[in-house]
């Protein structure tokens, strides 16, 4: 076997590998399927693999979730007719709704910090994809808005955007399964 | 609530900390003033808090980092390969070599005991029965596996150091670990159940090199594998060794 080769094999996993959970939890947010999850993952690695001659100096973890949401989104189209989701489609929820939903008189601050793990994570799986990823990106993996448009492949203002109707969103399912 | 959504974006972009200097100094002062914004600015930030501070609890899976090595091992050979003879010639001899049965070894094993071998090193999880008597360890592998390979104290200057059980292709792999000086070497031995145990042998040879060598061999029922970064030579005399005297081992 070539050194070569053998040597690359060795510096992509000294620098994907430790990101390896990253990927797994953005597959798994995404899918909402640990089986698919672990495809998704394998997929991206290999894909990466193949593409690390390209890659140049720079945010190692960012780009492979890049590949981690192209596949997971390949997965979601597969099985979209199966699973009925509404991957891209931001209208999924008019602005009109999304305002209704905003108005609330209740201090949403109280209701919010009573939240069980499980409510959290039953809301956020509810929403639909777009908002769901770049809510999980921002809030969970806690990475900035420039990071997160590199991966989603869209530009800032549309990160900011769907982080504001998103959290919206969360908020209303919240109350919802309090309710 | 906020009604305006261009408000709403910047408020949330507050929240984030994303805000350059003169908008965070401006949004701050309405905020101070404005106690529906300072209401939504809360709600929002307990939101943020709320999904941080929550334990979602999602483990990466057992195995997975194994399938994902393994994976990346294929390609490498597969690059490797195409880099030697040209993508045309390796899918035909791949193909051919499936049709007739040669791939006598397999490569997702031997990617997995090099993968075995290497976390071994790490972690420093070497042997799970630690000795250096033949007598301790065959029948320790016996009860555990189904089939225990000869067990040398001594090849050469490498120590028997002990033994552990291994899944490899979800088989148990008898793995008998020796010191060679600073380096380790792993044996592994796995039933093969179609064959009999009056099957011919087939001389070690060398099926991958690198930083990690293996040599595979096969003596009646049993493939064999020696796993490390030892020179190839001498991986390859230690495996004609054990070859030639199983019958003590």
């Amino acid at each position: 076997m070539s050194s070569v080769t053998e040597s690359k094999t060795r510096e992509f996993e000294h620098e994907v590998l430790p990101h390896l959970s990253a990927a797994y939890r953005l597959a798994l947010w995404l899918t909402r399927n640990p089986t698919a999850a672990q495809d998704v993952v394998q997929d991206s690695y290999l894909r990466a693999f193949r593409a690390w001659n390209s890659f140049e100096t720079g945010n190692v973890r960012g780009w492979l979730l890049t590949i981690v949401r192209r596949q997971s989104y390949s997965f979601l189209r597969r099985g979209r007719k199966q699973v009925h989701l509404d991957i891209n489609d931001e209208t999924a929820m008019s602005p009109d709704d999304v305002r209704h939903l905003s108005h609330e008189s209740t201090p949403e601050k109280v209701l919010i910090q009573g939240q069980s793990v499980e409510a959290l994570r039953a809301a956020l799986l509810a929403l639909p994809t777009v908002f769901r990823e770049v809510i999980i990106l921002k809030d969970i993996e806690d990475m900035p808005y420039k990071a997160i448009a590199a991966i989603l492949e869209v530009p800032i203002g549309t990160v900011m955007s769907r982080l504001a109707r998103g959290r919206d969103l969360l908020r209303q399912g919240l109350k919802e399964v309090r309710s | 609530m906020i009604h305006d959504p261009e408000f709403a974006i910047g408020l949330n972009a507050y929240a984030d900390g994303e805000l350059d200097e003169a908008d965070r100094i401006q949004m701050e002062e309405h905020v101070v003033a404005c106690e529906k914004c300072r209401s939504e600015l809360d709600s929002i930030l307990a939101l943020k808090q709320a999904l941080s501070a929550a334990q979602f609890q999602i483990e990466v899976p057992n195995g997975l980092e194994l399938k994902v090595r393994r994976k990346l091992r294929a390609a490498q050979r597969r690059q490797a390969l195409v880099k030697t003879l040209g993508a045309p010639i390796v899918g035909i001899a791949a193909l051919a070599a499936a049709v007739s049965g040669l791939l006598v070894f397999q490569a997702g094993d031997i990617d997995e005991m090099v993968v075995r071998h290497e976390r071994a090193l790490t972690n420093g999880h070497l042997v799970e029965m630690s000795s250096s008597l033949s007598e301790n360890i065959k029948p320790w592998l016996q009860e555990r596996t189904e089939v225990a390979p000869p067990v040398l104290a001594r090849i050469g200057n490498c120590v028997l150091v002990g033994a552990r059980v291994e899944s490899i292709g979800k088989k148990s792999a008898s793995t008998l670990a020796y010191r060679c000086g600073d380096h380790v070497v792993d044996f592994y031995a796995l039933a093969d159940f179609h064959r009999s145990a009056e099957s011919p042998s087939m001389l070690p040879k060398l099926v991958q090199s690198g930083p990690v060598h293996v040599v595979a061999w096969r003596r009646g029922r049993l493939n064999c594998y020696a796993v490390s970064d030892l020179p190839s030579s001498q991986l390859l005399n230690m495996a004609r060794y054990i070859q030639d005297h199983a019958a003590e081992g």
